[in-house]
């Protein structure tokens, strides 16, 4: 198992090297750049905006040219430059938010974007795996019914038209709850579990609820709906194995039946799918930050598309690589956990 | 589980447990559901409580007795709706939203009024300038104080412009400042050099007192001195001009009527009143703080503002209407000193024939195309300056370019093509937001129904669209300009000379020419105005690179609690009503 782990945290680093190189051809092959504006700037200005952000070197060492000599080669350029700095853990400024480090706005935007991801898989979670429970155990029955509505619902209305939705309703007509922003603790270091502003996410004080509810009710939804119906279907043909029989025929409790037989052997496939999900969650919904205006890193990775804000794109992908490599990780380890049949060598 | 068998021991005991099997059946979900309850509770319970979240209600906190009506009481929170700016350092911003709170922070020797014109502000008078117009003397008012207690002195405002002409700093408005001798060669060297830096024509002679030469004569320098990119550095806290400027808000200091509290990238800032804002014009806050947020769909900033967690948004134009309707005394609408147009690419032989942009110009049908892109929301036109900033009333040339169907299929015969017969396809170029495709296909419409040719609509984001631009790869190219200081010649220079470095549509008019080079260094003001007027007739009536269609209209939405707003909107103002003058702002409770 320790040889598997450190082989796929090797393999890591081809891993990340080819997705850097293939986001630098595709992000400099894109017209604009990040000093294209609506109002053309003077070409002193992009002179010197070039050369303060290195965009004046070729972007690759060897460059390939029509006219002779056909093939240059160069001192110096921006993509060793950024290998440079990245091997150092240097993940550069950003090009658009002036005299800001990647990592900076990325940790900033990464806290919350972490906090609404979490909460919304816990919703998703305890939903999911209810409703598909109840559903698997009153199959075709009126529960059931309910349940594979509400999951179908879910699972069909995108989070930002229900985000929109939910904001008319319960916000702007009810006022129970607010339009903007997110109620989580500021400043959380959720990379210290050692500094006490880690635990300051488990004190109900720091958390206003009214800029809580609305944005994790839009991002679970469509998570919860998925694992509700993963949930019934694998509950459903795990609850008709003849271990679950003889469970019973044993006097097992109804609740060791579900609990220790039935669900536990039904996880596989849920797990499966609950990683790669996480993964999504806590990396960012760009449609449900912008509708409820909540800072988080997927707003920004999207915007920082379109202002063409090459440091921030590159950080934030490296970034999405690295957390989504581990999570897959976690998944695989968690297999091995759930299922003592699964062992890696 | 049915048991069928007879009356046996294990029958029974099978009975038994089907019993239990079905009782636990009833009982076996309600975890499931108990947990779903449970669940449904606690997101009842955060819907109820936490009072300190907001009600919903419309009150601002912090209020204190009823004023007299149109006066401010002391204290309260302003909670305002803003695009977040890309920086926070005057010398190289160019952004509406970056100027926007950099004015209420720093203000420099001057500023401007609500009329647009200088009046003192760090300054103690106007200028004292030479005979010839290129030495400008300017004493500061005494005691001046940065808002951590330091001096503010004339090296301050020396190192502010200094920095700015700075190659490293690389500020996006250096060209403003390009008649001050030195700037434009240290900015363009190809790194700080220090003693390009000494000899540009700034100089701190004592504490107080700042002479600044050009090397011509620039009649509207007193107005430049107003705008951000003359605001003082505080030297105090750098080493050199061409040092990064902090985003930590605690790591600079400021002489606006406001400090920076709090600045988080993708969120919002905060303000709070400068104890050393030295209120020249014997305005100072009385707001405990303002809260920005930053909010970019603003059809997100109208929920906001509906549910009573924004005292001031912009107005989102799809939904101008419903809100026009629903905040009818909150609303505000106020004509920018901005245009917009149809840009023609002049390169293009085609194009280059005066009778077919005249004949796209009069194709146009403005009103309509007003009413149906931005429900009425702009002021159709066909100056292309503003009558505010010393242009023309918007219905000047009407007759000459104005919508008329017959006269547009006229000119267009008179250029060869009778019924568009043998008119290439052009291609609109837009960018990719719902109003700017709503009016290129507006256009197109209006081309097919009266002059029966064909064009592309080309639909793309904003950088790739901004590229085309400066690379001339355009046929026509709806665009425009909002001006950086209220005077015709920044709606000209640069704009509409013959190789201007912003001339992406290469207008070349030798009678524009002839006009820009007497108007530009021209100390006669009022002859100055009149040939920039005159330039403005033969912008217009050649549509030399440009078509005008409006002038645009800033909409906001003001709570009726709040002053200093509506009653300072301006031409002046960058992104909210009276921003030029945020010191006015308050609440009346």
């Amino acid at each position: 198992m320790t040889a598997y782990i450190i082989r796929r945290l090797l393999w890591m680093i081809p891993l990340l090297w080819a997705v850097v190189t293939i986001t630098f051809l595709l992000m400099h092959a894109v017209e604009g750049g990040p000093f294209s504006r609506e109002r053309p700037l003077p070409a002193a200005a992009l002179e010197n905006l070039n050369r303060k952000y290195h965009l004046d070197k070729p972007i690759f060492l060897v460059s390939v040219d029509s006219d002779a000599p056909f093939v240059q080669f160069h001192g110096d350029s921006q993509y060793s430059r950024y290998l440079w700095d990245l091997a150092q853990g240097d993940l550069g400024q950003s090009f658009y938010v002036q005299d800001r480090q990647v990592s900076t706005l990325i940790k900033d935007g990464f806290a919350t974007s972490l906090q609404l991801g979490i909460a919304a898989f816990i919703f998703a979670v305890i939903f999911g795996l209810a409703l598909g429970t109840i559903s698997a155990l009153n199959h075709n029955g009126p529960l059931d019914y309910v349940g594979v509505f509400f999951s179908m619902v879910g699972a069909s209305m995108p989070n930002f038209i229900l985000g929109t939705f939910l904001i008319v309703i319960f916000a702007v007509e009810l006022g129970w709850f607010d339009v903007l922003g997110w109620g989580g603790p500021e400043n959380w270091d959720f990379w210290n579990p050692l500094s006490a502003d880690f635990w300051k996410i488990f004190v109900p004080g720091n958390w206003d609820f009214r800029k809580v509810v609305l944005p994790v009710l839009a991002l679970g939804v469509l998570p919860a709906a998925y694992f509700a119906r993963i949930t019934r279907a694998s509950m459903l043909e795990v609850l008709s194995q003849d271990y679950i029989r003889t469970a019973r025929s044993k006097g097992l409790s109804e609740w060791a039946v579900i609990l220790r037989h039935s669900l536990k052997n039904a996880m596989v496939p849920i797990l499966t799918v609950m990683g790669p999900y996480l993964a999504f969650l806590v990396t960012g919904s760009f449609l449900v930050e912008t509708v409820f205006t909540i800072n988080g890193v997927g707003q920004r990775f999207v915007d920082s598309v379109f202002q063409r804000d090459y440091g921030m794109i590159m950080g934030t992908v490296i970034f999405y690589t690295v957390f989504i490599a581990f999570a897959n990780l976690g998944v695989d380890l968690l297999y091995a956990f759930v299922d003592p049949r699964i062992r890696y060598s | 589980m049915r048991v069928i068998g007879t009356n046996t021991a294990a029958t029974q005991e099978g009975l038994r447990l089907e019993r239990r099997h079905r009782m636990s059946l009833s009982r076996k979900w309600r975890l499931p559901l108990l947990m779903l309850v449970a669940l449904a509770a606690m997101l009842a319970f955060a819907a109820c409580g936490d009072e300190e979240g907001g009600d919903g209600g419309e009150e601002s906190p912090g209020a204190t007795d009823e004023p007299a009506a149109g006066e401010r009481v002391d204290g309260g929170i302003l909670r305002v709706q803003a695009v977040e700016p890309a920086s926070l350092d005057p010398h190289f911003s160019s952004f509406a939203s970056d100027i926007h709170l950099q004015r209420a922070i720093w203000r420099g020797l001057y500023s401007l009024n609500g009329e647009n014109e200088p009046q003192v502000s760090m300054a103690s008078d106007f200028p004292d300038i030479s005979a010839d117009g290129t030495v400008y003397t300017i004493t500061l008012n005494e005691g001046l104080l940065w808002s951590d207690g330091e001096p503010l002195t004339a090296e301050d405002f020396e190192s502010g412009i200094k920095r700015t002409c700075n190659p490293l700093v690389a500020g996006e408005y250096q060209y403003v400042l390009t008649s001050v001798v030195g700037c434009d060669d240290h900015y363009g060297a190809e790194g700080f050099d220090q003693a390009l830096e000494d000899a540009i024509g700034v100089t701190a002679v004592d504490g107080t007192t700042l002479e600044i030469t050009l090397a011509q004569a620039q009649p509207t320098f007193t107005i430049i001195l107003a705008l951000w990119m003359t605001f003082p550095m505080p030297t105090h806290l750098f080493a050199a001009t061409g040092d990064a400027w902090p985003t930590d808000p605690a790591l600079l200091a400021y002489n606006g009527p406001y400090s920076l509290e709090t600045f988080t990238p993708g969120q919002g800032h905060t303000l709070i009143p400068n104890p050393n804002w030295s209120a020249p014009q014997d305005v100072s806050p009385t707001l405990d703080k303002i809260e920005a947020t930053y909010i970019d769909d603003l059809a997100v900033a109208a929920n906001a503002y509906r549910n009573g967690e924004l005292e001031f948004t912009d107005v989102n134009l799809q939904e101008l209407e419903t809100l026009r309707s629903e905040f009818a005394d909150e609303y505000l609408k106020f004509l920018h000193p901005s245009t917009r147009g149809l840009e023609m690419q002049m390169k293009n032989e085609v194009l280059a024939d005066i009778n077919v942009r005249l004949a796209l110009s009069k194709a146009i049908d403005r009103e309509a195309l007003n009413t149906v892109v931005v429900q009425g929301g702009n002021e159709p036109s066909t100056s292309w300056i503003p009558e505010v900033d010393g242009g023309h009333p918007p219905d000047a040339f009407d007759a000459e370019i104005g919508f008329d169907a017959e006269g547009a299929k006229a000119a267009l015969a008179e250029a060869g093509f009778v019924d568009g017969a043998g008119f290439p396809t052009l291609t609109i170029l837009v960018g990719n937001s719902p109003s700017a495709i709503a009016t290129a296909e507006f256009l197109q419409d209006a081309f097919k129904t009266v002059l029966n040719i064909d064009t592309n609509v080309e639909s793309v984001d904003g950088a790739t669209r901004s590229d085309r631009f400066t690379n001339q790869e355009f046929d026509l190219f709806p665009g425009g300009w909002l001006h950086d200081y209220p005077d015709p010649e920044n709606w000209v220079l640069g704009l509409f000379d013959t190789g201007g470095s912003l001339n992406n549509y290469n207008c070349s008019d030798p009678e524009i020419d002839a006009l820009v080079e007497k108007a530009r260094f021209n100390t006669d003001n009022d002859e100055r105005l009149a040939q920039y007027k005159e330039i403005n007739e033969l912008i217009s009536t050649h549509v030399c690179g440009i078509a005008p269609y409006w002038h645009e209209n800033d909409h906001w939405l003001v709570d009726s609690n709040v002053v200093g707003m509506a009653e300072n909107i301006s031409g002046n103002d960058s992104a909210a009503p009276g921003d030029w003058n945020m010191e006015a702002w308050g609440l009346k409770s």
